[in-house]
């Protein structure tokens, strides 16, 4: 989804560029003159211009999507990411930022044996307030929960990555895109649609690769 | 206030792009919407459509900053507080 907000922002401006291009307008941006990209053609101009109108209605989806998975995430899942993006003071005691994403992950129900079984190790004077589980138990709960530790699922390897990366419907909509572009016998427009569609993926592999690294290292 | 991410919040960068961004959106459909108001080859109208050329390829600008911050800095995960 975010990488359709970015493919929008790129290619929408640069549409438009293009469109005023084709209608040999003027491009104006603060003062300056902006070259023109293409020569002139009126047809050229008015595909472009249905196209660009149809990726603004399809922005306002967006726009609204993100949104509401915004508050989604606020009301439903009760996460903080609404609260991280607030440019408000958070009021709320702050919690340690390091060691809560670790928790997150944690499978719940190991996650909480785990910090009763912490709790029996603490000093007398807490220990007495909060007893915790008695060795027995906590050796049944390392029996039926298993040690606490994040899920390992298998590191997906950069094949793996590509071919999940590739089958997102954005990526499928751009090649699928440039493809027609490529039939039509439209090369510059197949070129510069693929090469966007390149740089997305490229961008996309990047982030991947770079956080599953991150969750081995928290592993280890 | 922080100008790096962090898992509590977003850094100032991200968040001064983030928001920027929603104004600049705003601006620029508010612009080729309300431009349907004037006649044609009126004054107001035409302003409205350099507004929205200027401020879309200010978009255009800063999206690329956007990319590289968000490239270059760890966003990290949201977490639960309760």
């Amino acid at each position: 989804m975010h990488v359709a907000f970015y493919a929008l922002m790129i290619l929408m401006p640069l549409a438009g560029w293009l469109m005023l291009s084709a209608q040999g307008k003027p491009i104006p941006f603060f003062g300056l003159q902006l070259p023109a990209l293409i020569s002139e053609s009126k047809e050229l101009a008015k595909l472009i211009k249905e196209i660009h109108s149809t990726a603004g209605t399809v922005g306002y989806f967006l726009i609204g999507l993100h949104a509401l998975a915004a508050l989604f995430h606020h009301f439903v899942l009760r996460d903080n990411t609404l609260r991280r993006m607030l440019p408000i003071r958070p009021g709320s005691k702050p919690v340690p930022a390091a060691s809560q994403p670790v928790a997150a992950q944690i499978k719940p129900v190991a996650d909480a044996s785990a910090s009763e079984i912490g709790s029996t190790e603490q000093p007398a004077t807490e220990h007495e307030a909060n007893p915790g589980l008695s060795s027995a138990m906590a050796a049944e709960r390392l029996k039926s929960d298993g040690y606490n530790e994040l899920p390992r699922p298998d590191q997906r390897g950069f094949m793996r990555i590509l071919f999940e990366v590739l089958r997102q419907p954005m990526f499928a909509l751009l090649i699928g895109g440039g493809i027609v572009y490529l039939l039509m016998g439209d090369r510059i427009e197949a070129l510069l649609l693929l090469m966007f569609a390149g740089l997305s993926v490229t961008i996309t592999i990047v982030q991947e690769t770079r956080s599953e690294k991150v969750l081995e290292a928290l592993r280890t | 206030m922080q100008w790096r991410n962090s898992t509590e919040r977003y850094g100032s960068l991200s968040m001064g792009l983030h928001w920027l961004m929603l104004l600049l959106l705003v601006a620029v459909y508010g612009c080729i919407e309300l431009r349907e108001f004037f006649p044609k080859g009126s004054e107001p109208r035409e302003a409205l459509k350099i507004w929205h050329y200027m401020l879309g390829l200010s978009v255009f600008v800063l999206v690329w900053l956007r990319l590289l911050s968000n490239i270059t800095g760890q966003c990290g995960r949201s977490y639960w507080a309760d």
